[in-house]
């Protein structure tokens, strides 16, 4: 994935993270937001009535950016500062996997 | 006195209360959510590596000096991040740390510097992602050092609009428009108390010279009417508002953009002061905060409030009356007498009396009109963590429901993880007009303040 | 600005909401439902257990006080291994078990009723109740149970511990089976109390929140309305103290008697919302588990003397979690979302005060619920308008009235 948005470019040695599976380069200490903002993700959750939500309040308020980190859902992108080798899966809800009719 | 004081909230309030105490030798324990101290306002970027020259040279000097100046304190403070405050007692706060594990902090002196977070104003739309508040959008220009995506429209009101404009466009990004709420003959009536802050004032006024320059226009008396797209955002209808900020279905316009940034105003986090029974009061503008004297006390003494817990001022006054704060402490412990203590305080109640006078001007022409409420329909989500549409709110004001409890119980608005921060402010407004008094309770914040894992409890006692 | 009625009624909790609704539907009668917010509301606070066994027998939101009582009977005796003190069983006497198994029997009609005529779901759930047993004490405490009540062998059901993961699969496999109570349901108990109050006002009920009552009028030797700050006087013939926790006051007020309804404080904790988890409902000893309607686990329950505060504490939601995580292990991963505590009104029998008072015309009581308010509810505002039509009743109201607490001692 390529990071399309940053004002200014990462600094040298970026760590690797995966986004649905896909490698993206992030900078430490930056926010799995900030790197979701930066590839122009914006559909990141699906709330526990199916609605699909994006980035809203940026800081923690509005539990509108939970994605799946490591395997552990509802998790805020906002709130979450990257690692190396971290997995993050979007429009990830366990009780809700469906678009409702 | 033993314990160091704890202050809760890094941001500028909170950095302030720490340096004011560590300047008299005065340790103290700062506890911040976020992985670097600073708040929203002065965060600064998360990376390395960032020339924050786009965010305006009056703010990089600023946000310089103020972890500068914090830097020099270090030793004296014993910084806790990416640890959150989630619950507190008349003895100690619970914090939820960095290895997501819960432990308790005792604590004979507090300052609470919880900040605020933004309002959120429902219309049609407002749930498509590419729909944002302003400060979360600066958050991401800020912090964040990443640029919304396509042309962005801002709408809302007070002089955030303006700002968040110009530092986007510095940024490189498209800003299609900006979109004042209020007629500019009500920004011209409050001129005279805007000098009062005559820098900002100015720096308000080289922002609308730099947004004309750049071919940004400024749309006064216009607002948001809806939002629209397949999946994620691509169109917003604007229109002009009336004085009650009725919008002008008949005179609507298009826009197309992929971010919008509404912004709204503010409503102070008052989980905490609240969770500690401290006395609480309604604003003008209809949000609760915590009540709190000249010394910043609380009801009870030896808690404080710093920045806007106690009402929403911005970061200059937040620093200042964490330095009041901070020196009512120092006069408790006995570090200043009354009359050191008086002296310093009355120097920064000075410096807040000017930007008192300026925030009042701001209020005034930033009053939100009594139409707002009526921007969604009937089937509008008001409440997006628990689905509740307009049509619910509507149906249990009719059957009579009067407060926030019972509106919650009839409806579950702010049942859900975000706990009705962003519900609140709607459902309050609605309640108010209703029953025409002027407290309708607001939401009951109980441990914990966010969602934490059962796995948080693990080395917990469960002996008192 | 005074006013008239009928019928007042002190309290809109889910007590004085049924007895406002199962009055309202004669037609013919002006009824007023007054009620003041105070902190811990018991209605709001409950779990909504339907538990007419489980309740009956000290399980569900009675097993904590049931331990303290064990753990007291083990400290008097010295350290002994003395786990369950037989000779204090904590069974209610067979009136309770009535009460409780009539009121139980009404829901299913009553949630169809209120659906229909009013447009309100109170989320009505068969889910059965199971004890789990996850050590011998708990085991001892399970064949006593069984032990008193053969009468409703047909309710009762033993699992193993292989038919406990087959139907609880969540459950932790070190238990070693669980009791089940197959006719103990569950309901929302706040959307309860909002649908007997909404039917009640489209029947014509005139409702009056945030309204204390602050006296009570009396004329000729009977109780003729209350005072209210906001609203002024409300005339009326018949006051109903529904008034939850804080009723002992307004008997005070009413009969110049008092009766023994203290606050008793009870802590909950909720999960955010989870997918299907828990089959049904769940108790074991040391707290009781309902997956809601909406997916949301509600774990319960303290039993708490401290007047009436209602904030929550750290070490009993600290072991309410660990309890509760103990018997299902998958909770460790999901996340609390709020905790809160309400207050029972508590009477010492564990009994509820209802029906009218001697020499005072024109009062009832309808309070004292205690842990079961949810439950008997139902069959509380039944029993309320058929006493004060002075109608054929469906059980005996003698060991309920007020006059239990005032006997005079009679010599032998």
């Amino acid at each position: 994935m390529e990071r399309t948005l940053d004002i200014q470019p990462l600094a040298a040695d970026p760590i690797t993270l995966h986004i649905n599976g896909s490698p993206v380069n992030a900078a430490p200490g930056e926010t799995v937001l900030s790197v979701l903002n930066a590839v122009g993700l914006r559909q990141l959750a699906r709330n526990d009535h199916g609605q699909v939500s994006g980035a809203f309040c940026g800081m923690g308020v509005c539990h509108c950016c939970l994605v799946a980190i490591d395997g552990r859902a509802k998790r805020r992108a906002c709130q979450t500062v990257v690692r190396p080798g971290m997995r993050v899966e979007t429009l990830v809800n366990p009780i809700c996997s469906e678009v409702p009719a | 006195m033993s314990m160091r004081p704890v202050i809760v909230g890094g941001g500028s309030a909170g950095m302030a209360a720490a340096i004011e105490l560590a300047n008299e030798g005065v340790g103290s324990v700062l506890i911040d959510e976020a992985s670097r101290p600073g708040g929203v306002v002065f965060r600064g970027p998360l990376r390395g590596g960032v020339d924050v020259g786009y965010l305006g040279a009056r703010y990089s000097k600023a946000l310089g000096k103020l972890h500068a100046d914090f830097a020099t304190c270090a030793r004296h403070i014993d910084l806790r991040l990416n640890s959150r405050v989630v619950g507190a007692d008349n003895q100690s706060l619970m914090m939820l740390d960095e290895q997501e594990q819960l432990q308790p902090v005792g604590y004979e002196q507090l300052v609470l510097a919880a900040g605020c977070h933004e309002r959120n104003v429902p219309f049609p739309g407002w749930t498509l992602p590419g729909v944002m508040l302003l400060g979360g959008l600066q958050l991401q220009i800020k912090s964040n050092v990443v640029k919304p995506l396509g042309r962005t429209l801002i709408a809302g009101t007070g002089p955030l609009l303006p700002l968040v404009a110009c530092q986007l466009h510095a940024a490189g990004a498209k800003v299609t428009g900006v979109f004042e709420a209020c007629a500019f003959s009500r920004i011209a009536r409050e001129t005279l108390a805007l000098m009062n802050k005559p820098q900002l004032f100015l720096d308000g006024l080289s922002m609308l010279g730099y947004l004309k320059l750049h071919g940004i226009p400024m749309h006064y008396g216009w607002g948001v009417v809806a939002a629209r797209g397949e999946g994620e955002l691509s169109e917003v209808s604007v229109a002009p508002y009336d004085q009650a900020w009725q919008a002008d279905l008949k005179r609507v316009q298009r826009e197309s953009v992929q971010t919008l940034a509404v912004g709204y105003g503010f409503i102070p986090r008052t989980q905490l002061s609240q969770q500690l029974g401290l006395a609480h009061g309604y604003s003008a503008d209809g949000y609760l905060r915590a009540e709190c004297n000249a010394w910043q006390q609380s009801n009870v003494p030896h808690i404080h409030l710093a920045g806007d817990m106690a009402g929403i001022r911005g970061g200059e006054a937040a620093m200042l009356t964490g330095r009041i704060a901070a020196v009512s402490i120092l006069h408790q412990r006995g570090v200043l007498n009354a009359e050191q203590a008086i002296e310093r305080r009355e120097r920064y109640l000075g410096q807040l009396a000017g930007i008192g006078r300026f925030r009042s001007g701001v209020e005034r022409y930033t009053a939100r009109g009594p139409a707002q409420v009526e921007l969604p329909q009937a089937d509008t989500v008001i409440c997006r963590c628990e689905q509740v549409t307009r049509e619910a709110i509507d149906l249990a004001l009719q059957q009579g429901v009067q407060d926030m409890a019972g509106l919650k119980m009839r409806t579950r608005v702010s049942m859900g993880d975000c706990q009705g921060r962003m519900c609140v402010g709607y459902c309050s407004d609605r309640l108010r007009a209703a029953t025409g008094r002027a407290d309708v309770g607001w939401l009951r914040p109980r441990f914990p303040v966010d969602p934490v894992p059962f796995s948080a409890f693990k080395h917990l006692g469960t002996e008192a | 600005m005074n006013k008239t009625y009928d019928i007042v009624i002190a309290g809109a909790g889910v007590i004085g909401a049924s007895c406002a609704y199962q009055l309202s539907k004669r037609g013919n009668l002006r009824i007023a439902l007054i009620d003041d917010k105070r902190p811990g509301n018991a209605t709001r606070a409950s779990a909504g257990g339907l538990w007419a066994i489980g309740e009956s027998v000290g399980l569900g939101c009675g097993v904590i006080f049931f331990r303290m009582l064990s753990s007291q009977a083990k400290r008097q005796a010295h350290g002994a291994a003395v786990a369950v003190d037989s000779s204090t069983p904590h069974i209610l006497p067979q009136c309770f078990f009535e009460l409780a198994l009539q009121s139980n029997a009404l829901y299913p009609q009553l949630h169809q009723e209120l659906i229909e005529r009013h447009g309100m779901d109170f989320k009505f759930e068969r889910t059965g109740l199971k004890y789990v047993i996850q050590d011998d004490e708990d085991q001892l405490y399970a064949e006593h149970i069984v032990r008193h009540i053969p009468h409703l062998q047909a309710q009762v059901r033993w699992l193993d511990r292989k038919a406990l993961r087959e139907t609880e699969p969540a459950v932790t496999d070190q238990a070693n089976g669980a009791l089940e109570f197959l006719c103990d349901h569950q309901v929302s108990p706040y959307r309860l109390g909002d649908a007997y109050m909404e039917a009640a006002r489209q029947n014509g009920v005139d409702l009056y929140l945030n309204t204390p009552v602050t006296g009570v009028l009396h004329q000729g030797g009977r109780v003729k309305g209350v005072r209210t700050a906001q609203a002024g006087d409300f005339h009326c013939n018949t006051l109903i103290n529904a008034a939850g926790a804080w009723a002992a006051e307004l008997s005070e007020w009413a009969t110049g008697l008092s009766i023994p309804v203290k606050p008793v404080k009870g802590q909950i904790v909720l999960t955010e919302r989870l997918p299907k988890l828990l089959n049904g409902c769940i108790t074991t000893s040391d707290c009781y588990m309902a997956q809601k309607d909406n997916g949301e686990i509600l774990i319960g329950s303290t039993t708490e003397e401290k007047g009436y505060d209602v904030t929550t504490t750290f070490p009993e939601i600290s072991s309410l979690v660990q309890g509760a995580t103990r018997c299902v292990p998958a909770l460790a991963d999901v996340n609390l979302k709020r905790t809160w505590a309400g207050l029972r009104p508590g009477s010492p029998d564990e009994l509820p005060i209802l029906g009218p008072v001697d020499d005072m015309p024109g009062y009832f009581n309808a309070c004292g619920h205690f842990r079961t308010g949810i439950l008997t509810s139902a069959i509380t505002g039944v029993m309320l308008d058929k006493v004060i039509h002075d109608e054929a009743l469906p059980l005996d109201i003698t060991p309920f009235l007020a006059r239990r607490f005032h006997k005079v001692a009679t010599p032998a």
